[in-house]
This record gives C-alpha cells, sequence and structure tokens, in this order.
C-alpha cells in the first residue's frame, strides 16, 4: 500500500452516470478538503445517492474519477476502501447475528486485530447505549437500534472519511444529539464528513461548507454566508436558501441521453 | 341483464363489506402469483385445461356408453377416486398451511387490518376463504372438467362437483388455519412460521414418501401389504366402498347424500375454527409484529465478548455458518430436499446385488444440490451487500470464501459414509469422496462466478429469477452424479459424456459473470 498525502478527503471530477436513458449524475465536481464536515443537499432524486454510491464503490460511474484522500477509486479500490466507511439511509444487519457478532465480522473485513475489535465494539455499543443488548440477535432491534448498531459499525474500524445517508434517521431526540456530538468530535480529530440529509437544520448546525446537488449537478457550494449571497437572501435560513436554489435549477430541463 | 350485474358489482363493491374483503384478498392472490404478466403462462394452462377437458369428455363417454342403463359406479372406482381425493387433500393441505403462514405472518398486512374499524374476525373468516379457494387451484385444474363433461356426455350429477369443491377449500382451509393457529398457540408466532412451513413441506410430500416406501421392502412384505389393503377393502374391512372415508369421493361422483353431508360438515368446521382461533389469531398477530417474543434474547448485560476471530477468512467462514445453522427454514426446506431424494438412492436394490446402483451418484447429487442452494444463500442472498461491497477486501476473494462456507456441510454430511466405505469398499469410498468433492465444488463456482444479488426469503423460487443459471447448474450436478456412476461400474459411454456436462455449469458462469461484469450489473 503506497502512502499518499492528499489535501481533499473526496474529490471528484467529470462524474457521469445513467440509468435508462437519463443522468442521474451529469458531469458533476466536487472537491472536499480534509477535515472537513461537507452536507450534500438535494431533492429527491438529485443524484445524491448515485454519487455516494459510486464514491463507495457500489455503482460503476460511466465516466468521471473519483478519488479517496488520493486513491483512486476505480484504480485502486481496495486502498481506497481502506480509509472509508459508508452508511446506507437503511442500512441491513444480519438478522440472525447479535450485534457483538455482526461488530465482529465488520471488524474482519477490514482486518483488524481480533483483540483491539473486541475492545472497540464493547466501548462503541457502551456508548450508543446497546451494551445491554450485544448479545440479542438484531431482528429484536426497532428501527433507531439498527440504526445505532449500522453507525457502530461504520466506526469500528476508524475511517478517515465517512459518508452518511441520512444517519439521524429512526433515532430518538437523546440518541441523535450524542451521534451529532459524536460526529462532530470525529471531525475535530482531523476526519471528514460527507452527510445527506432531508432535515436542513442538521446540515444548517453541524456542516462547515454545503453542496446543494440537482439534475446530478453542483448546483451551489460554499459555507451557508456564501449560499445566501449566492441566492441573494442575506439573514435566511438554509431552508430558504435551498427552497430559492432548487427553485431556481428546477426549470432548467434533465438532460437526455 | 345489465341491472343484475350492476347490483353484482355493487354488492362485492360495498367498502369494509366482508365480500369487499374477499374480492381484496382474492386479488391480493392472483397478483401475488405474478402470472399476470406472464400471458404465456397462462396460455399454456388454458391448453392443459382444454386437454385435460378432452381426456374427461373421452373417459366419461366411454363409460357411459360402455355402462348397462342404471348401472351403478363400481366399488373400486369409488375407492380408487377415495384414494385419489385423499392425495389430493394432503396436496391442497399443505398449501393452505403454507398460504396461513404466508397471510397471516409474512405478508405484513394485517397492522392495516387490525387498525381499521372491520371486525377482526371478519378479518379472519375472510382470509381463511381466501386461503381455502387460493389452495384448490390444482383440484380446479384437474377435477373441474369432470364436470363439464358429465353434463355433456350424459352424466350431469357430476355437477357436485362444484359444491364437493367447496366442501375441499373449506375443509382443507380449516385444518390449514387451525393447525397454524395451534402451532402458534404451542411455540409462539414467530418459530410457528418455520414449523408450519415444515408441517406444510412434509404433509405435501407425504404422498410421494408413501408411493416410495414399498421400494424399501422385500418381495415378501409387498405381497403382504397388498393382501392386507385388498383384504381392508372388502367388504367388512376398514376401507370398504360404504366406509365414511369415501364419502367425499362419493361426494365428488354425484351422490347427492354424501356431497351434502361433505359439504354441511366442511361449512360446520370451517365456521367452528373462525370462532375458536380468533382469539389465537389477534394474539398470534400482535406477537408476530412485537418480533415474536424472547427468541435470541439473554436477560441481562453480556459478559464481555473476548472470543472475536482474526483475519478474514476464519470471519467470513464464521459468520456464513451462524447464519445457516440460525435459519431453521433454511435447515428444514435442506432436509426435505434430502428426505425428498432419498427414496432414489435405493432404486436398482434388488438388480445390483448388496449396494444400489444409484446410491452414490445420488450421494453426489444431494451434495452439489446441497452446495448450490447454500452458495445461492452465501453468495448471492448476502443480507447486507452495501457493507460487504465497501470492505477492502476484494470481492472476488469474499465470494470464494463464501463458496467454501456452501460447500463445507454438505460434504461434512456424507463425510461418514465415505470414512466407512474408505474402510469397507475403498473404491467406493473414494469415487465419493472425489466426485462428492468436485461436484460441491462446480456448484459452489456457478454462484461464486456468476454471483446474482437476491433475496434469501425467495430460496424457493430462485430457479425462476434466473432459470438457465439453475439449469445448468443442475446439469452439472448430473455430469458429476453421472461421472460416479460410470466410476462405480455403469456403461464407459456414460463417463465422456458425464464428465463434460459437469464443466457446462461453471464455464456457462464464468462466461456470464463476465458479461454481467462488462455491463456493470456486478459493481
Amino acid at each position: 500500500m503506497t502512502d499518499v498525502i492528499s489535501s481533499s478527503a473526496l474529490n471528484i471530477k467529470g462524474l457521469f452516470k445513467h440509468f435508462e436513458g437519463k443522468y442521474a449524475v451529469d458531469n458533476l465536481d466536487l472537491d472536499i478538503a480534509v477535515g472537513e464536515f461537507h452536507a450534500l443537499l438535494g431533492p429527491n432524486g438529485a443524484g445524491k445517492t448515485t454519487t455516494l454510491r459510486i464514491v463507495a464503490g457500489l455503482l460503476k460511474a460511466d465516466a468521471g474519477q473519483v478519488t479517496v484522500l488520493g486513491h483512486n477509486v476505480l484504480r485502486d479500490p481496495q486502498v481506497a476502501k481502506r480509509e472509508l466507511a459508508f452508511l446506507p439511509d437503511d442500512p441491513l444487519l444480519y438478522g440472525k447475528l447479535s450485534a457483538l457478532e455482526y461488530l465482529e465480522f465488520v471488524a474482519g473485513l477490514w482486518e483488524i486485530d481480533a483483540n483491539t475489535a473486541a475492545n472497540r465494539a464493547t466501548d462503541l455499543l457502551k456508548w450508543l447505549e446497546l451494551w445491554d443488548k450485544a448479545d440479542q440477535q438484531t431482528e429484536g432491534y426497532s428501527r433507531g437500534m439498527r440504526q445505532k448498531l449500522a453507525l457502530a459499525g461504520a466506526l469500528i474500524h476508524q475511517p478517515k472519511l465517512m459518508i452518511l445517508d441520512e444517519p439521524l434517521t429512526g433515532l430518538d431526540a437523546h440518541a441523535a444529539r450524542s451521534v451529532k456530538d459524536m460526529l462532530v468530535d470525529y471531525v475535530k480529530q482531523g476526519n471528514t464528513i460527507v452527510l445527506t440529509t432531508h432535515i436542513l437544520e442538521i446540515a444548517e448546525r453541524l456542516s462547515g461548507r454545503i453542496s446543494i446537488i440537482q439534475h446530478g449537478k453542483i448546483a451551489a457550494q460554499g459555507t451557508l454566508e456564501e449560499l445566501r449571497e449566492q441566492a441573494g437572501q442575506q439573514g435566511a435560513t438554509l431552508e430558504d436558501v435551498f427552497l430559492n436554489l432548487t427553485d431556481a435549477q428546477a426549470s432548467i430541463p434533465v438532460t437526455e441521453k | 341483464m345489465k341491472p343484475v350485474v350492476s347490483a353484482i358489482r355493487g354488492y362485492f363493491n360495498q367498502p369494509g363489506t366482508p365480500q369487499w374483503l374477499l374480492m381484496y384478498e382474492l386479488k391480493l392472490m392472483w397478483r401475488n402469483l405474478g402470472i399476470k404478466r406472464l400471458k404465456w403462462m397462462i396460455a399454456l394452462l388454458a391448453l392443459v385445461w382444454i386437454a385435460i377437458h378432452a381426456i374427461a369428455g373421452l373417459s366419461i363417454y366411454g363409460f357411459v356408453k360402455g355402462a348397462e342403463v342404471g348401472m351403478v359406479i363400481p366399488p373400486v372406482i369409488t375407492q380408487l377416486v377415495g384414494a385419489l381425493f385423499w392425495v389430493l387433500f394432503t396436496v391442497v393441505l399443505s398449501q393452505t398451511i403454507s398460504m396461513s403462514v404466508n397471510v397471516f405472518f409474512t405478508r405484513g398486512d394485517l397492522d392495516l387490518l387490525l387498525s381499521s374499524p372491520i371486525n377482526p374476525r371478519t378479518v379472519l373468516l375472510v382470509r381463511s376463504l381466501g386461503i381455502g379457494f387460493g389452495a384448490i387451484f390444482l383440484p380446479i385444474l384437474l377435477v373441474l372438467p369432470f364436470a363439464h363433461a358429465g353434463l355433456f356426455f350424459g352424466k350431469p350429477s357430476l355437477m357436485s362437483i362444484y359444491p364437493a369443491l367447496v366442501a375441499m377449500a373449506l375443509l382443507a382451509a380449516a385444518v390449514g388455519v387451525w393447525l397454524t393457529m395451534l402451532l402458534v398457540k404451542l411455540i409462539g408466532a414467530r418459530r410457528a412460521k418455520t414449523a408450519a412451513q415444515v408441517l406444510g413441506a412434509l404433509i405435501g410430500a407425504a404422498a410421494f414418501l408413501a408411493s416410495q416406501f414399498h421400494n424399501l421392502l422385500s418381495r415378501e412384505q409387498r405381497a403382504q401389504l397388498g393382501e392386507w389393503i385388498q383384504r381392508e377393502a372388502a367388504p367388512g374391512g376398514w376401507f370398504e366402498v360404504e366406509s365414511v372415508l369415501w364419502w367425499p369421493a362419493r361426494a365428488f361422483l354425484g351422490d347427492v347424500v354424501p356431497m351434502l353431508v361433505f359439504l354441511l360438515f366442511s361449512i360446520v368446521v370451517f365456521l367452528l375454527v373462525v370462532q375458536f382461533t380468533y382469539q389465537r389469531f389477534v394474539t398470534g398477530t400482535q406477537e408476530s409484529s412485537e418480533g415474536g417474543g424472547s427468541v435470541g434474547i439473554r436477560k441481562g448485560a453480556p459478559r464481555t465478548y473476548t472470543a472475536f476471530a482474526s483475519g478474514i477468512a476464519r470471519v467470513i467462514l464464521r459468520k456464513e455458518w451462524k447464519l445457516i445453522l440460525r435459519d431453521p427454514k433454511l435447515i428444514s426446506e435442506t432436509l426435505l430436499q434430502v428426505l425428498y431424494m432419498t427414496p432414489f438412492l435405493f432404486i436398482g436394490f434388488s438388480s445390483a446385488g448388496l449396494t444400489p446402483v444409484f446410491l452414490v451418484p445420488g450421494c453426489v447429487m444431494i451434495v452439489a444440490m446441497l452446495v448450490g442452494n447454500l452458495a445461492w444463500i452465501t453468495v448471492a442472498a448476502e443480507d447486507a451487500p452495501d457493507l460487504v461491497g465497501t470492505s477492502p477486501v476484494a470481492l472476488d476473494r469474499i465470494r470464494l470464501l463464501k463458496g467454501v462456507a456452501a460447500a463445507v456441510p454438505p460434504l461434512l454430511m456424507v463425510l461418514p459414509l465415505v470414512l466407512y466405505w474408505l474402510a469397507t469398499k475403498p473404491w467406493q469410498g473414494l469415487v465419493l469422496a472425489i466426485c462428492a468433492t468436485c461436484a460441491a465444488a462446480g456448484s459452489a463456482a456457478c454462484h461464486v462466478l456468476n454471483p446474482r444479488k437476491a433475496n434469501r426469503r425467495e430460496m424457493n423460487r430462485r430457479g425462476q429469477a434466473h432459470p438457465l443459471a439453475s439449469i445448468v447448474e443442475m446439469i452439472s450436478a448430473f455430469g458429476w452424479a453421472g461421472t460416479a456412476y460410470a466410476m462405480m461400474g455403469g456403461p464407459w459411454w456414460v463417463f465422456i459424456i458425464a464428465l463434460p456436462l459437469a464443466a457446462v455449469g461453471p464455464l456457462f458462469s464464468f462466461g456470464a459473470g463476465l458479461q454481467a461484469r462488462r455491463e456493470g450489473v456486478l459493481a
């Protein structure tokens, strides 16, 4: 494995992906610096999840280049994935495995040594208040508990870049607050988060920079202040800015293949 | 005519009524069959139905023409039809149990129905009716043509097949629902799901297994069995023509009194089952939506877990084997497959001395089939493909390990036999060891080389999603079984045909997998 020093945690250049004749991702460029908390916003069907799945190596792009911490996802996927954690919006667990067994498996996939993995699993489950149910098969878990366990799975190999697709869905207020605090701490330690959410308040409060994606392209990008300037709405909430920017973009027709 | 049609339509379109709910139920069942889009399937079924009508017409025409006026149906016909009725009934009953599991636990719309103002008793009544009428598809296909043929060829009494089929549907639904609810009561809703599936499959297989029983008997025992059946079929015996056992058959053959009794009996049993299982139905549904109680839950805080495995191979094998062992449905279906195959192993016992001709090839075939199923579960039906896909380990390596995880358990099943034969009949042991290992590798390779995403709940229907892949997998299994047959002393030309056949599955899968990767189907 070669050591690559990169100031970009995630760099996407000229990304294209089409489904059934329509471009879901259409010449998308995105650069996210190391240590950034970046929110990726967009209306339903804008291309957010498709983009993130390409970054995570779950979909093949038609064209374009994606690098994670300087490693090309297409050419060198194994090295790129080692630094990455991807948490989909509806993570699928193994119903017949307990929480500990699930974490053992995930740690094994990232080739973490067994003792380290066991200690990290214990800490994570205690922190996420799942320890009392750590031996219970996950098919009996609630939606929120499953979400917490998936998050523990994403954290067990201590990734440098985390891609989270709606990570707070299903969590109660208490759990949501503790996850938000953890994410902020995680970024403070020099790691990077890319997060998609429909709860704009979360993006407004947590993220440093925001990208708004529509019709498979970046429609606007910057800090909240910069987005307000682009929208010509000083002092407005992110919700107002988002609606303004996406309304303006909505009139642009979708590119046909 | 129009007012009548609109009155009927109005009757069934009244929202919230049992008849409205029944229409909704039947519509859902039809959609779940998935044949609406397959026009060729409907056309094929229509052709089969026409053919059965022709056969029914010819037989009734022949019977009526050859019979003297006023001749009664010979007792042996009643007894034969009776035996056929009970065989068909076991098949229908097995269907009703399997459908009960589906509509009560799997479909997931009971929360909606039970939260509506419709009386839960009505919901159960309609569900059970739907189960009954959904399950008699096969009898409708096979038996109803005789009613129509009877009408045209001078045997209108055969129209009693219509009410007899209704009685059969109600009785099978009643017994099926009762057995399922009994299991819910005894072992809880979640375990009942699996147990009911196994029970349904066993009942469905009962007639087949019973028919194969004679293969295991010696010539003298078979003769004794034949004599016993003849004795009991004669007047005064258990199976005499007047026996209550044959009343359903007499109902189908147009005997009015047995038909009315059968219909009335079935209606009463059906209503009693709805009445007495209603409470169990409500609690079972609640348990089911709660996650089914305490299975898999240990009380108290867990002990510190330090036995994590290191290394990708150990981690994947452990995970796959745990998931296989904890899936009772998979285990039961797998064991049932073995059970179905067992009678074939003993075919030819008498013609080849002490060793049945197909024993070794049969074992090879069973291993290949089981590995195919397990490899489909471990490779294609991965529950968390996103997690595995984002891991830094090469997918091909993970799939290979999953293939190994699938191949090992069936090989372990035949290991005692291999060891026993190596000690007693070394060549036989060697042939089984070589061919079973190759067959296991071949079946696993079919999935490792051409993995397709699937849902583990659909194992029974895996052949429908990718029929060609399943056919080539089966051809390879036959290839290895044929190789074993040739090595055990079969004709030499079998070897020449079988060995290339064994390579068909992996070669096809390799090609199809490459193509799928090129098209981006496999990330």
